[in-house]
């Protein structure tokens, strides 16, 4: 083989390029830390990478729904436990009216404490988080229970939130339903309001009859306002499933991400020192190479 | 009967023909760095003695010496062709790897600024408005996502048409060069036939007019043919550019609505078949890929507007505002936040009802959208179809680079192939060096000892006695 000295030249320089290329490659990933930077360098991992973070961005939105999903259903739960609180003195007051023994004072000022309970009661329906009102469905900005007599001003909306992918789950309980309005939840009874009023009524008139109805119809709120609760426990638990489901999903991927996009370090360093030998032993044999000639042996 | 003279004669001869041959040895030195020349080699022939009819009974025959009979240069015009044509298809592949290498650049769907990341922050923010859809905050926070989204787009749009324009430049500029190539390949034609018809062999014209043909194979796919007279005709397709010492115009001037340049031939209007080169890597480019991700981008833009206003225009804002759209324009490069909600982010309409600002119907029906199958003839949602943009883009790319390292792989092979045969090796040229300088002297003592021979026979023949 004939060889030319312009050839020689030329792949001295061309090797030393292409190692000097290698070297650069690999020390790129080491201050990147990552495996590729553009898509080109691998397109079906630039396709996982991008569709992972996007996983990523969803897992972070639906966590952070969830959180305030979880609080404004503890919240709500909190309120509901408060109007049961009250419902449960009411009670003891109404049993404590009914007996006989009690003399028209005794039972004016039975009367008046409930009707300190019932402003007591009011506080409770429009009770508020972060500016909203609990129990007024979508018309949360305004106060929802006022007046004397006292009159609701929300609606019956739902408050949907997206706790996954295409599952909405409703975190509202509208104030119809937690306060028995146009009876809404007790068809026979009228709202809790009015239902305390009247018991304060016929307390102040001795009416026993109407203190029984009033006692029963407490019960059956009391019992309401359990399962106004057992249901926003349920969405809870819920809500408490998915945001597991999401911490496991998040570690997984997370782990994928890190797999398909981080820089192996230790393999990444490793094919630096190996390419940067090469890139020695082209530079050392280049320069070997054209020091030698004839001219140095011809006298 | 033989001249007493002719041994002086066979001695000139020699001293000529080194010299001659210490010249090409010289010429070869001086160009050994140069990649386009092509190293002479000096033939020599023994001068036969001269015969006729009338002295054929001549007993001895002793030649008149040594002459050069032609200086040629090393040239395998088959490896030529080959290289040619590899290199062509490299200009192809390195045209279209620079101006995807340019896109991607530009559009970086990879990087955690790329539109991809913006799309997922838009619907983070469709989402938090969604939790509270009573919120000017989130209203703004979504407006702003949104901004960065048409804003990504319209940079996008406008850095790809920039590339096309970018492109037709470059069309347009190489298109001269090959005019201009090609007019010095008919002049050098014109000079290399004068040269030959005289007889001789013009091997430093022929390099420069070879180094001509490669430039101009690079830049469009070329077949040479043999033109008679040491003169060439080069072929694009069926039609000649060069033929013999005429040259024909490519013309490349813009179309006046899209910029675009078409090549046609200058004399008769018909367009020019180029399948390889620069050129033809400039026209994949303009005509193939860049317009494939703009229509892509267009289309994505164009859908994204119809559904989000579909939703937004019958939907509520928080000062009961209805009937507006959430964007404005229609593709990539004018896409932009109706600058009604820019203005009043209040305006945004999460509420699928007037008057309830706890009602998010319309923001939860553009969460619902992201899932949604809208793109590609309703098989990708929104997000795969923007990610399918980045991933061709990069497969494009990837692809061209590989063809790239594999053609120049392949011409690096055979240019290898080629610098055997005609680069120039030193030692080789110094070896010669010694070998012709000691023929040189032993030719001039050749004359010496002739000389002597003449003066014994001049002075001192016929003296005896004296």
């Amino acid at each position: 083989m004939r060889v030319s000295h312009r050839f020689m030249y030329d792949s001295v320089i061309n090797n030393i390029m292409f190692n000097a290329t290698r070297l650069a490659e690999a020390n790129q990933v080491i201050s990147s830390g990552k495996q590729i930077v553009n898509a080109s360098q691998d397109p079906a991992k630039a396709s996982v990478i991008l569709s992972l973070r996007t996983r990523l961005s969803e897992i972070e939105q639906y966590s952070k729904n969830i959180a305030e999903s979880s609080s404004w259903l503890s919240e709500t739960e909190n309120a509901i436990a408060s109007k049961n609180d009250v419902l449960q003195r009411v009670r003891v007051l109404t049993v404590q009216g009914l007996n006989d023994t009690n003399s028209q004072p005794d039972r004016n000022a039975i009367a008046t404490e409930i009707e300190q309970l019932l402003g007591g009661m009011v506080a409770v329906s429009n009770r508020q988080l972060a500016g909203k009102f609990l129990f007024a469905g979508q018309n949360f900005l305004a106060t929802p229970f006022t007046g004397t007599p006292v009159t609701y001003n929300g609606d019956t909306g739902t408050m949907m939130r997206e706790i996954a992918p295409g599952v909405q789950l409703d975190i509202g309980t509208n104030g119809e339903t937690a306060f028995n309005v146009a009876g809404a939840s007790i068809a026979s009874d009228p709202d809790t309001f009015t239902m305390l009023q009247e018991i304060v009524d016929a307390l102040r008139a001795s009416d026993g009859t109407a203190l029984n109805e009033g006692l029963a119809r407490i019960d059956r709120a009391i019992d309401q306002s359990l399962d106004i609760q057992t249901m926003i426990g349920s969405k809870l638990s819920i809500i408490d499933r998915a945001k597991a489901d999401l911490d496991e999903t998040n570690i997984r991927v997370v782990a994928l991400l890190s797999n398909a996009e981080d820089a192996d370090l230790a393999k990444a360093i490793t094919d630096s020192s190996m390419r940067q030998a090469s890139y020695e032993a082209s530079l050392g044999v280049g320069a070997r190479m054209i020091q030698t000639s004839l001219l140095d042996f011809l006298r | 009967m033989i001249s007493g003279f002719h041994g002086l004669n066979i001695a000139t001869s020699a001293l000529m023909a080194y010299q001659r041959a210490m010249d090409t040895l010289s010429q070869n030195v001086a160009n050994s760095a140069n990649p386009n020349y092509s190293r002479q080699r000096v033939d020599f022939a023994a001068i036969v003695p001269a015969t006729s009819d009338m002295h054929s009974t001549v007993e001895w025959q002793i030649g008149g010496g040594i002459e050069v009979t032609a200086i040629t240069r090393s040239r395998d015009s088959f490896l030529d062709a080959q290289l040619r044509l590899e290199n062509s298809r490299l200009g192809t592949w390195t045209s279209v790897q620079d101006s995807l290498g340019r896109a991607e650049g530009v559009f970086s769907g990879l990087s955690e600024a790329g539109i991809s990341s913006a799309m997922d922050k838009y619907w983070s923010a469709w989402h938090d408005l969604a939790n509270q859809p009573d919120s000017t905050a989130m209203r703004r926070q979504l407006v702003e996502s949104a901004w960065t989204i048409s804003t990504l787009l319209n940079r996008n749009a406008e850095e790809l048409a920039q590339e096309r324009t970018g492109l037709n430049d470059q069309i347009g500029s190489t298109v001269t060069d090959i005019n201009t190539i090609a007019s010095q390949i008919a002049n050098l034609n014109a000079k290399i036939r004068m040269v030959s018809i005289e007889g001789a062999t013009p091997n430093d014209l022929m390099d420069q007019r070879d180094a001509l043909l490669d430039t101009l194979a690079s830049h469009t796919g070329v077949i040479v043919r043999d033109g008679g007279l040491s003169q060439i005709n080069v072929f694009i397709g069926s039609k000649a550019i060069v033929r013999g010492d005429l040259s024909y115009e490519i013309d490349a001037t813009p179309d006046i609505l899209t910029g675009d340049r078409a090549l046609t031939w200058a004399n008769d209007g018909s367009p020019v078949a180029i399948t390889s080169g620069q050129v033809r890597g400039l026209l994949d480019a303009r005509d193939t890929f860049i317009p494939r991700y703009q229509q892509k981008l267009d289309d994505f833009a164009a859908q994204l507007i119809d559904s989000t206003n579909a939703i937004h225009s019958v939907g509520y804002g928080l000062d009961d505002s209805t009937g507006n759209d959430f964007w404005s324009g229609t593709n990539a490069s004018d896409i932009a936040v109706n600058t009604v909600l820019t203005d009043n982010p209040e305006k945004v309409a999460a509420s699928s009802l007037i008057s309830r600002p706890g009602n998010n119907d319309q923001a939860l029906a553009m969460i619902a959208l992201r899932q949604q199958n809208s793109m590609a003839g309703a098989t990708e949602t929104f997000d795969q179809f923007l990610r399918s943009i980045t991933v061709d883009l990069g497969s494009d790319l990837h692809f061209s680079e590989t063809m790239v390292s594999h053609q120049s792989n392949l011409t690096q092979h055979l240019e290898s192939r080629r610098e055997m045969i005609t680069g120039v090796n030193i030692d080789e040229e110094l070896t010669h060096m010694v070998q012709f300088q000691r023929s040189f002297q032993a030719a001039a003592r050749m004359v010496t000892a002739q000389d002597e021979l003449l003066d014994t026979l001049i002075n001192r023949l016929g003296v005896v006695g004296r």
